[in-house]
């Protein structure tokens, strides 16, 4: 459990409470987890007429590019923008909303855009998958709008009742 | 999430850097939730770690049992284990997605703390990010692109997928070397600033709200193998109960080539060859006149997606015995299928001689559909989808 919190006094700030950060188990990692990524690369290509080195560099730089340039601050922007502009009592839904439904989508949009349909095999991707999304968006939004609601009422009881408290 | 802390910068100060007020540390970019803190990075590590090591542990048993090196002998039981190994794998791939996310989140401050580099230990942690970010990102996503079948890429997606895990789990130990003692130390009761910045009570709705997006997401998808949450699965890439016979196909034979004509050839032989005391040749209805046995088997895709089903026909041990094939042979199986990866597949000695091994001709009290590998496929306990060989022409005993 946390204990209530007291602000930082100057001297932590200045010196950030660092513990041992580079010590052995730091080296240890380092020897072990390189050897082993040298071990993944050096099976990448060596085995490079199925693995196409270079396009598989690009797709794996490629996903860390996409999400910190392009993910990520679109998320801070909207975390931004919720905390600035969104009362506190529904920000929590709200950021749960949008970050599910953002995740749903990425987890969704290969299957709605069906590119790997084969019109041999009916049993693959047999399904409605915009719909299916959709349902789960809306189950996703109803959650987190029955959830802010009862923020604000338990909002609402707390403030009636600290006001009650005082006129008795 | 603001707090009273925040105050309002111009954009000049984007490129100056500032300290973050309640961590102390320099950063680019004024961040200003509080949960941006060791501790909801610690915990939130740890459930990476455990799942990216489940993900790595079952992926990897994948590939040994396709690809096996000499040393690797894998048993036909437990006849369910391959099948859940292999949705365990797929399933916590996909419950880590939003886990991810939330981590990055979470640790993004870090990508913008000034200077970038400290000294030559930090430089080697910093590096070691980019195989790990890019690793687990890579991972996720061409992990969920295949199992929608999409391949918008021209490398093959299993040899790519698995090398690039070694580099993501290397990766991944060089990260827990660098912040076991951080997460410890953010861990400890009673650890206080810098390391524990947000309300316990923030902490606990954020992580639950990363859990329960993982839940939506697996609930999304999991149907795919466990048949009763079809109805629930609206990603998922398979309904169960629906294919030909009520089983779903991986591969069709109208998409394969030489099966067409191969499956309705009247002069269709099974040959049993290679090392035996008698070469067999047997027709469809010979091979109905052996001794007929019955399994309830899954097939278990790699892509995530299984389905048992009741198969008979005759045990591939009989078939060896008849041929007279010494006790501990093993057994190449092939297809008359034209080329192909999984043209063929071996028949290590447990999976040879187990009594559920067939050489499969009915599906559920039917003669197999062509799509589920008429005339006679492999079926056995414990296999991967892709090493139950369809539209079998010979056994070629080792």
């Amino acid at each position: 459990m946390d204990e209530p919190q007291e602000p930082p006094d100057v001297d932590e700030m200045d010196e950030p409470h660092e513990p041992k950060e580079f010590g052995k188990l730091f080296w240890a990692g380092a020897v072990i987890g390189w050897a082993v990524i040298v071990f993944g690369l050096v099976g990448l290509f060596s085995d490079s007429d199925t693995t196409k080195p270079l396009s598989f560099g690009l797709w794996f730089g490629g996903a860390a590019i996409v999400h910190d340039m392009i993910w990520l601050p679109i998320a801070l922007a909207a975390g931004l923008v919720i905390g600035r502009y969104v009362p506190a009592v529904v920000r929590a839904p709200l950021a749960w909303c949008l970050g599910t439904s953002a995740a749903l989508i990425a987890v969704a949009f290969p299957f709605v855009l069906g590119r790997g349909r084969n019109a041999t095999v009916p049993s693959l991707l047999p399904r409605n998958y915009a719909h299916g999304l959709l349902v789960y968006l809306a189950v996703v939004v109803a959650v987190a709008v029955g959830w802010a609601a009862v923020s604000i009422l338990a909002a609402r009881r707390t403030s009636h009742s600290a006001a009650g408290s005082t006129t008795e | 999430m603001a707090d009273e802390s925040t105050r309002r910068r111009s954009p000049l100060d984007l490129i100056t850097p500032s300290v973050n007020e309640v961590t102390g540390e320099k950063t680019l970019i004024p961040f200003s939730s509080r949960l941006h803190e060791p501790r909801t990075a610690a915990i939130l590590g740890i459930a990476l770690g455990v799942f990216f090591t489940t993900c790595f542990a079952t992926g990897l048993l994948s590939h040994l049992i396709q690809e096996p090196p000499g040393w690797f002998h894998w048993p036909s039981r437990p006849a369910g284990f391959y099948r859940v190994s292999q949705s365990v794998h797929v399933v916590a791939g996909i419950a880590t997605i939003p886990l991810l996310l939330a981590k990055l989140w979470v640790v993004a401050p870090k990508f913008w703390t000034w200077p970038p580099v400290k000294n030559a230990a930090h430089a080697v942690e910093r590096i070691s990010l980019i195989p790990l970010v890019g690793g687990g990102v890579f991972l996720l996503f061409s992990g969920l692109l295949n199992v929608a079948r999409w391949y918008p890429w021209p490398f093959f997606f299993p040899r790519a997928h698995y090398w690039a895990a070694w580099i993501m789990i290397g990766a991944l130990i060089a990260h827990i070397g660098a912040k076991s003692t951080t997460t410890r130390a953010a861990l400890r009761r009673g650890a206080g600033v810098p390391l524990v910045v947000a309300d316990t009570k923030v902490r606990r709705r954020f992580l639950v709200g990363a859990a329960a997006t993982s839940g939506v997401l697996v609930a999304a998808t999991i149907g795919n193998t466990v048949g009763p949450l079809r109805w629930l699965s609206v990603l998922a890439q398979r309904r169960p109960g629906f294919g030909p016979q009520g089983l779903p196909v991986q591969r069709s034979a109208a998409d394969t080539s030489g099966v067409l004509t191969g499956a309705h050839d009247p002069n269709w032989r099974l040959v049993v060859s290679g090392k035996v005391a008698t070469r067999l040749e047997l027709s469809l209805d010979e091979l109905r006149k052996l001794p007929q046995h019955s399994a309830e088997l899954p097939i278990a895709c790699v892509e995530g997606w299984s389905q048992s089903a009741k198969w008979s026909g005759v045990r591939v041990r009989d078939l060896l015995e008849k041929a007279g094939a010494a006790p501990g042979a093993t057994v190449r199986v092939e297809s008359f299928q034209n080329g192909g990866l999984y043209r063929k597949s071996e028949l290590n000695e447990s999976h040879a001689h187990d009594v559920d091994t067939l050489l499969a001709l009915d599906l559920n009290g039917e003669p197999l559909h062509v799509d589920h590998g008429f005339p006679a496929r492999l079926i056995g306990p414990n296999r991967p989808g892709v090493m139950q060989t369809k539209w079998v022409r010979e056994l070629v005993v080792q």
